[in-house]
């Protein structure tokens, strides 16, 4: 193989910024909407637990909620293209403390008397479990 | 290598062609991309795109994975371990040469 001269080896490092370049700017957009749905849909069916004061309105929230994040998990599914180095584990950690605020959250709100309509509990909890979502969407936002 | 050689000598005989350097940039920098995205940045046509892909794929550097987006066929890339491994030290051999300096031992 004949050496590169220094600015031949110059030319190429910098074509190999301009392609990172690249893939930070058509990183698709799929995840950063899905975790942006995902954590807003989380908050207001945390704070749907004391603002609709019975069961009937708790239950409609559940399934706002659901068929939100269904609709999202599906447009991530479909529309997930290029995605940046190291998505995977920032996913995965985004994902994972939404999920155990979310499970820590109800199993609590539920389950100790007083709390379960309770805005003291439930208005902390919605900022807490959007929180993880918002931040991930942030990181993961095409730039 | 020893301390005193020339960084050439770290220069990865695969990678160093200039359509499979410009692949092996834009898989770095991604988890996973789509065909369609590497062949429009790298500026190449399909079928090049497709034959320099299956030599990097031979020398275990590049993954190749197909799928469906609804009814479409669909195929994604992404560096291998040993691909990643290859690219970063072809850098560092790059930019030793650029900085005109040698390589350290390691």
């Amino acid at each position: 193989m004949t050496a590169p001269t220094p600015e031949y080896a110059a030319a190429l490092l910098a074509e190999a910024d301009a392609a990172r370049a690249r893939v930070r700017g058509g990183a698709s957009p799929a995840a950063s909407a899905f975790l942006v749905t995902l954590g807003c849909a989380s908050a207001g069916f945390f704070l749907a637990q004391p603002l609709a004061g019975s069961e009937r309105g708790v239950g409609a929230a559940a399934t706002v909620f659901t068929f939100a994040v269904l609709g999202a998990a599906a447009a991530l599914l479909s529309g997930r293209g290029t995605t940046r180095a190291g998505f995977s584990p920032r996913f995965a950690l985004a994902m994972g403390v939404w999920g155990a605020v979310l499970a820590i959250g109800l199993a609590v709100g539920l389950t100790v008397p007083g709390l379960a309509y309770d805005w003291s509990w439930w208005a902390p909890l919605a900022v807490a479990v959007a929180a993880p979502c918002l931040v991930g969407a942030w990181r993961e936002r095409p730039r | 290598m020893s301390a005193a050689e020339h960084p050439r000598h770290a220069l990865d005989d695969v990678i160093h062609a200039p359509v499979r350097f410009s692949v092996m940039a834009t898989l770095a920098a991604a988890e996973e991309a789509e065909f369609g995205f590497v062949r429009d940045g790298v500026q190449v046509s399909d079928s090049v795109l497709s034959k320099t892909v299956t030599a990097l794929e031979r020398a275990g550097y590049v993954e190749v994975r197909k799928g469906y987006v609804g009814k479409r066929p669909r195929t994604w890339l992404r560096l291998s371990e040993p691909g990643r491994r290859a690219f970063d030290a072809h850098v560092a051999a790059l930019r030793a040469i650029a900085e005109g300096r040698a390589l350290s031992a390691g």
